[in-house]
């Protein structure tokens, strides 16, 4: 296990590379840059200023050599400085990250609670009237945006019941509960989003163990359904659905940068948008390599998973 | 307040402006339903009272007359994170929102901006000469009680200090270098509370930026500390910043040793950051925030919600241009721009009034030239380029330009690419095609600050002082966009040596109309912001001028 431990976790360093240059390279690629946007700000400036500008940023050594620098300082430890702020990336995502992690957490823990139950009951009642409801739900979750139903969940309490979800965030250390709390309503949306694939998978997966002719030999022996399910069953259906979330992770963390600006959430998604508006390459390329990291690292532990599930996946 | 009764800003002094006045001085016959509009939206009594009252500010004053109540914490929405707490290097009002709170400038504008009054000088800078400014600072002002600057006397050193800190030419360092760098010669203090300015040029618009929100008079201790003013504001204003939570609140106290004893009247100062229009909406009703802007699009759920608000809708600083191409001695008008005529047609066959109806509702006012209607004393006062659809038929009938076709660029939003589509239309009625292209911000900066486009429509921001709306633009050194016309460039650079007020609002008004009748683009509309203040606050509603940030008076009747 450790051997594949460590192995996979060298292959992600082509992995990681790749996606610093890929972002590296694609935020350099689209138009409208940095120099501009500072000097777009400025009423007067003379011929000689976007040179000066690109000098004190860096930027009028060849891409190439950009990127060597970058990587080394990377290696370091050190993602560079943010161009309008001067402050280091890493001290603007220290306090970021655990907010977006926390949310996405959320999420997806929200998402497995909601999608779960309804994915074995759905199957356990097949073409019941509880499995179209819990179906038409899931299809629900998919094609409404988080961001819609966000934005219905800001306007419509507060005008009918006078009622509004907390829109401040609040620290851990100072208000545990208000911290919950505040982070209750997005990531509910989001789960509900996220439930939505799980809980059809859940489902799918269900009724296809459910035919197995161990299934059929554990109704034979006259087991209850409880145990038929629960024991035998969702063991089995679940290594795929784990996979969902392994990939889930991913798209929480991007559902994490529209609900960060709706609820005024202090995470790296609205940095993120704030960065790329303003073309800030080294928070741009900080904010998507720890990101990438991340994914990358709960995907591997989510192939580690698969072992715990089933005792016949051997990792070598 | 000690006026020098001969200085030409004791004269800017006296002419009070008035919302009702902003509206009919800024020719705006034409424009019934739009101003029908910005009073339609104000409580009833708001703008009858106008006249009855005397002379009115441009901004509600709610609590005017009662006596103040200390204490209590005035929260407040702020629109976004500020990059710096920097003035001098920022531009954002997010920075100036709190800086303004901390720290003093030397002089200040009223919040209606009729008038620049003294804030830590004793009065108005004298000029005895063309060349000199000499100012006096109020003795006994002390810094905040923190580290590093820990509670010492302010002198003069420090203001000169604060004004020559942003004269570099240094390229990014200082966004608003550019108020003192060229005209400023030399900075001395003769004693601890003396400043004396040495002018290279007669030089008008020195007090405007002396009065700026952005010109805060900081200390060398904190700079040299931190390195920088990124994350530290320390000065003598009323409050002290306590906390900055990114992304999330400022939490400001008030400073026990202010100068002015009793003020501010507020204990706590707490802006909560939103930048969701809805958000912001709802965190007004549900009386999470005591003041916002609201956006247009939410601002009638927001009073219908919150029927008991002080409400105001007040034209932006920013306002909406429909730009031909750039021109410099290089790259002068090419055909068929060529002829001022052509440029004429294009410009008569627009109707801003209603590209402003069908986008926004009437939401906003027209303007005439290149200075808002809301500096009353500084906008053109006619309409010198009316909408003319029959003239415009004729003026491309004499060019002899069958059709002409060019793309528009210009900042993608809702709004912005609607105002693509009904441009185009309008056009089409002259037989000039526009090729639609919007494209993202910082793409769309790219392009325009590179003065290769054929057509643009741009939303540029408008500042109190004439000379900077003028030059920025349309004058020989600007950078906002490109314009050829060494005419015009004279009489900028006239008006900003002219220290005369009289003889510079003719200039400015001359100038202007030179401007607009050559042409180089149609000056169409300002759309309103919609402020809303709770009803227990009091002593404060927001300024004309959105980036001044000062709450020393604002006091909570609750």
């Amino acid at each position: 296990m450790t051997q594949y431990v460590i192995r996979r976790l060298l292959l992600a360093i082509p992995t990681v590379i790749l996606v610093i240059f890929m972002t590296f390279l694609i935020v350099r690629l689209v138009q409208g840059d940095i120099v501009e946007l500072i000097l777009a700000e400025r009423p007067y400036a003379d011929e000689g200023a976007r040179e000066e500008i690109e000098k004190d940023l860096g930027l009028d050594k060849p891409v190439p050599v950009q990127f060597v620098y970058y990587l080394r300082d990377v290696a370091r430890g050190d993602l560079g400085e943010s161009y309008w702020t001067s402050r280091p990336v890493t001290e603007e995502l220290k306090d970021r990250l655990p907010v977006t992690f926390e949310l996405g957490f959320y999420a997806i823990v929200m998402g497995l609670i909601i999608a779960i139950p309804i994915g074995i009951l759905s199957a356990t009642r097949q073409d019941t009237l509880a499995d179209y409801g819990a179906r038409s739900f899931a299809i629900l979750g998919l094609s409404v945006p988080y961001f819609f139903t966000a934005t219905l969940l800001i306007v419509f309490p507060s005008k009918w019941f006078g009622w509004a979800p907390p829109l401040t965030y609040t620290n851990w250390a100072d208000d545990p509960i208000d911290h919950v709390y505040y982070f209750f309503f997005p990531a509910l949306l989001l789960a509900f989003s996220l439930a939505g694939s799980v809980m059809r998978l859940t489902r799918t997966m269900m009724l296809e163990v459910l035919r197995q002719d161990y299934v059929r030999t554990a109704w034979a022996k006259g087991l209850r359904e409880r145990s038929v399910v629960t024991r035998h069953c969702l063991k089995n259906a679940f290594i795929p659905v784990i996979t969902i979330v392994g990939l889930q992770v991913g798209v929480a963390i991007s559902g994490t940068i529209i609900l960060e600006s709706i609820f005024n959430m202090p995470g790296v998604g609205r940095y993120l948008v704030g960065a790329i508006s303003q073309r800030d390459y080294p928070s741009i390329q900080g904010v998507v390599l720890v990101l990438a990291v991340a994914v990358v690292l709960v995907n591997i532990l989510v192939d580690m998973t698969y072992a715990v599930l089933d005792p016949r996946i051997r990792y070598s | 307040m000690v006026h020098d009764e001969s200085s030409y800003w004791q004269r800017f002094d006296r002419s009070r402006l008035s919302r009702r006045r902003v509206l009919k001085g800024a020719g705006l016959g034409s424009v019934g339903i739009a101003t029908a509009s910005i009073l339609g939206c104000g409580d009833d009594d708001d703008d009858d009272d106008d006249d009855a009252a005397g002379p009115s500010p441009t901004t509600l004053s709610p609590g005017q007359g009662e006596q103040p109540k200390p204490g209590g914490t005035f929260t407040l929405h702020m629109g976004g994170s500020p990059r710096s707490l920097d003035p001098h290097f920022d531009t954002f009002p997010y920075c100036t929102a709190i800086v303004n709170c901390t720290n003093e400038g030397v002089l200040r504008f009223k919040p209606d901006l009729s008038a620049i009054e003294p804030e830590l000088a004793q009065a108005l800078p004298e000029n005895p000469d063309d060349l000199t400014f000499s100012l006096t600072v109020k003795q006994g002002i002390k810094f905040q009680d923190i580290d590093p600057v820990n509670g010492r006397e302010l002198t003069s050193e420090d203001v000169k200090y604060s004004i020559e800190r942003q004269m570099t030419d240094e390229a990014g360092k200082f966004q608003h270098s550019y108020f003192f760098l060229g005209a400023v010669d030399s900075i001395t203090t003769p004693d601890a509370s003396t400043v004396l300015f040495k002018m290279k040029k007669a030089y008008a618009p020195m007090l405007s930026y002396l009065a700026s929100p952005w010109t805060m008079v900081i200390n060398r201790e904190t700079v040299e500390q931190y390195g920088d003013l990124t994350e530290h504001a320390i000065g003598t204003g009323p409050f002290i910043m306590r906390n900055w939570q990114k992304d999330v609140k400022f939490e400001l106290e008030k400073n026990p040793n202010y100068r002015e004893p009793g003020l501010p009247y507020v204990d706590r100062l707490e802006y909560l950051i939103a930048i969701d229009p809805d958000t912001t909406a709802t965190m007004f009703t549900d009386r999470q925030v005591q003041a916002a802007v609201i956006g247009s699009n939410q601002k009638d759920r927001v009073k219908g919600d919150r029927g008991d608000a002080n409400y105001q809708a007040v034209p932006s600083q920013f306002w909406r241009q429909f730009r031909m191409s750039p021109t410099t001695p290089e790259a002068p008008y090419q055909a068929p721009f060529d002829q001022v005529r052509v440029r004429e047609a294009i410009v008569s066959a627009i109707d801003a009034q209603q590209v402003l109806d069908l986008v926004y509702g009437g939401d906003g006012i027209l303007t005439n030239g290149p200075i808002l209607p809301i500096y009353e004393q500084w906008a053109l006062k006619e309409e010198v380029a009316p909408y003319d659809p029959a003239k415009a038929k004729r003026l491309m009938s004499e060019a002899g330009l069958n059709e002409f076709t060019g793309d528009i660029i210009w900042a993608t939003s809702p709004e912005a690419d609607q105002i693509g589509e009904i441009l185009k239309r309008q056009l089409a009625e002259i037989n000039v095609t526009l090729n639609l292209t919007p494209m993202e911000l910082a793409a769309y900066y790219n392009q325009t600050y590179s003065y290769k486009y054929v057509f643009s429509h741009h939303v540029p921001l408008n500042n109190p002082d004439p000379d900077e709306n003028l030059s920025s633009y349309f004058g020989r050194n600007g950078r906002f966009f490109k314009y050829h016309n060494p005419a015009v460039w004279d009489l900028i650079d006239k008006q900003a040596s002219e220290l005369d007020l009289e003889k510079r609002k003719q200039i400015v008004q001359d100038v202007q109309k030179k401007i607009v009748l050559d042409f180089p683009m149609k000056f169409m509309f300002t759309v309103n912001l919609h402020e809303f203040t709770d009803p227990a606050v009091k002593g404060w509603f927001y300024p004309v001028d959105l980036y001044d940030g000062r709450k020393t008076t604002a006091w909570l009747d609750a």
